[in-house]
């Protein structure tokens, strides 16, 4: 059985919406592709078989806190990560970046790397690219993620952005001299240069002549203003290679994952499905359901039509499990994954048949039904070419 | 119906017999055991129920189910068992291992195994050897250590898994025992095996 290292794929395009065949080392993924987050090598309450059964085929694990716990020895002892947590699709791993954000008053970031605090024990971590590399290389994961220096994209420091965009591209290079397995992982490259073209266009050139398998756009969805945003997410859908795949980090609402198509993105991460579904809430076409809610009580009409979960558990037997039972979390969790799957399946298929422009309009539709259509949003899609 | 009485043998009769009359009923509980009460004081007060009420009706006991205090109330003509026995054992990260079905004169083996331990850090054997659950079949007892250690939902999950897969199969072997006549010996070397 020889395994692919990867191969992408465009088999069709509505202006820039790609539907592609990535294939990794673990299999083909369809794209546009949402992967759920299991950061501790787990997708909270789900075994490997529920996940697949929700149509995963491609998740995310977290090098920072797998190498905190139980390490990256472990899990290189083990035998990697698939085989650790029995998951037999493909695994992209995050390279820690991102904890210098979510976890800025627990690091300290330097030329060197990032000394990083434990949360959990308050031990001491020097994450640098190459002790990165290193566990990203223990873990095994299918794609690993460059170390990148990132900045909060709400901060106003322009000269810390300057410096977070021109010492990432240090890092790559050291990340790339550190892999110690190019044959069968791939690295991706992040480019990073916070709201501001110049220092993205800057990023981009230098990060596309390092020749990577795969590119993501990194630095965003940190609260910033969505007018920048989808800017920022254009520019660099223009700019980068159109034969490798395009990962926009950090975004997971319907809304983010439809115009971020339009714009030209393949691959897409977020905790929110998996964390709202804990707070009880559901994913439907309509919007959020809050099953915690009262008027949920005794309410006998099935959960949504779209996932197997939806199908077989009422709101009213939701209502009761939400939050107070781990089931609820866990059937819960299922339906929101299957339910992006199932919607991802449809937006690929809309750009396959050549009606991703009315996928779009009835998306839009049916989330605001009082026409009340975010500017942003509005302003994004007539820049990919769709009119609302 | 259920037959209270606490420790009071005569009560607990009197209450027996008069649920036993009716009719209507369809089966019976002995409730209120493993209160503080000696394991013998409990064998009086099940003969003392068990003599008086209809034989062909099921009988329930609510307990803390485990095996041992099961296999003694087997033997005293309990039928179904409330118990919260597998539960216990998952919340607080352990795994029922005790042997299923012992041979007579089988040296103890300790019937439940602490996956919290460090020792289990790198090791690749499944929770329990043989076991056909969910999580034996899948999962390694590093795998389980790993997700007790950060908290994760999956760690109850696959040990409810096992644990009432496994307290199932217990039942079986009971089961197979009385309809074959040898749940005596079944009893004893299953006492002589557990630790």
């Amino acid at each position: 059985w020889h395994a692919l290292l990867i191969s992408f794929e465009v088999t069709a395009m509505w202006n820039g919406a790609r539907a592609s065949r990535l294939i990794l080392p673990h299999g083909l993924v369809h794209t546009p592709v949402f992967m759920p987050v299991g950061t501790q090598g787990t997708i909270k309450g789900l075994t490997s078989e529920q996940i697949k059964a929700c149509g995963c085929r491609l998740i995310l694990s977290n090098t920072y806190h797998l190498g905190n716990r139980p390490g990256g020895e472990v899990v290189d002892e083990m035998g990697g990560i698939h085989k650790f947590m029995r998951w037999d699709g493909n695994l992209l791993t995050d390279s820690g970046g991102f904890q210098m954000v979510s976890l800025l008053k627990l690091a300290r970031i330097t030329e060197e790397g990032v000394l990083f605090q434990s949360p959990v024990n308050g031990s001491e971590m020097l994450l640098t690219p190459e002790r990165s590399m290193e566990i990203q290389n223990q873990i095994g994961s299918d794609i690993m993620m460059a170390l990148d220096d990132v900045c909060p994209s709400t901060s106003e420091d322009m000269k810390r952005f300057e410096e977070a965009t021109y010492r990432t591209l240090r890092w790559i290079d050291r990340c790339i001299k550190a892999h110690k397995k190019p044959h069968i992982q791939n690295l991706y490259g992040i480019v990073q240069g916070g709201l501001d073209p110049k220092l993205r266009e800057i990023s981009l050139k230098e990060m596309i002549q390092r020749n990577l398998p795969g590119y993501a756009i990194g630095g965003l969805a940190g609260g910033e203003d969505k007018a920048l945003f989808w800017r920022v997410v254009k520019q660099c859908c223009d700019h980068l290679p159109k034969n490798k795949p395009r990962y926009l980090m950090g975004v997971g609402y319907t809304l983010d994952l439809v115009v971020c198509s339009a714009l030209g993105c393949d691959q897409f991460d977020c905790v929110f499905p998996a964390r709202t579904a804990r707070f009880g809430t559901a994913m439907t076409k309509q919007g959020l359901v809050k099953l915690k809610k009262r008027e949920y009580r005794g309410d006998k009409t099935l959960l949504d039509p779209s996932t197997q979960v939806g199908r077989s558990y009422t709101r009213g037997y939701l209502h009761e499990l939400a939050t107070r039972e781990a089931t609820g979390s866990m059937l819960l969790t299922m339906h929101n994954i299957e339910f992006l799957q199932n919607f991802m399946k449809e937006l690929r298929e809309s750009i396959r048949n050549g009606s991703f422009p009315d996928f779009v309009r009835d998306f839009m539709k049916t989330e605001h039904p009082d026409g009340n259509y975010p500017k942003w949003a509005v302003n994004a899609l007539k820049a990919a070419g769709i009119d609302l | 119906g259920v037959i209270e009485g606490g420790n009071d043998l005569k009560g607990r009769g009197v209450c027996a017999k008069a649920l036993g009359e009716i009719k209507e009923l369809d089966g019976f509980v002995i409730a209120g055991l493993h209160l503080g009460e000696s394991s013998e004081d409990r064998e009086r007060i099940i003969r003392e129920v068990t003599a008086v009420l209809p034989s062909e009706k099921p009988l329930i006991s609510t307990s803390k189910g485990t095996p041992l205090s099961v296999l003694h109330e087997v033997s005293l003509g309990v039928d179904v068992f409330e118990s919260q026995y597998p539960e216990l054992l998952t919340r607080i990260g352990h795994a029922a291992c005790f042997a299923l079905n012992p041979k007579a004169g089988d040296a103890p083996r300790p019937s439940k195994l602490n996956l919290w331990d460090p020792k289990y850090k790198v090791d690749k054997s499944p929770v329990v050897a043989g076991c056909c659950c969910y999580t034996c079949k899948t999962y390694t007892k590093a795998y389980l250590h790993h997700l007790l250690n950060t908290h994760e939902m999956l760690a109850q999950v696959s040990l409810q898994l096992h644990n009432v897969f496994y307290y199932q199969r217990f039942f079986v072997h009971i089961r197979s025992a009385v309809k074959e006549d040898r749940f005596a010996a079944y009893r004893s070397a299953f006492e002589g095996a557990f630790e």
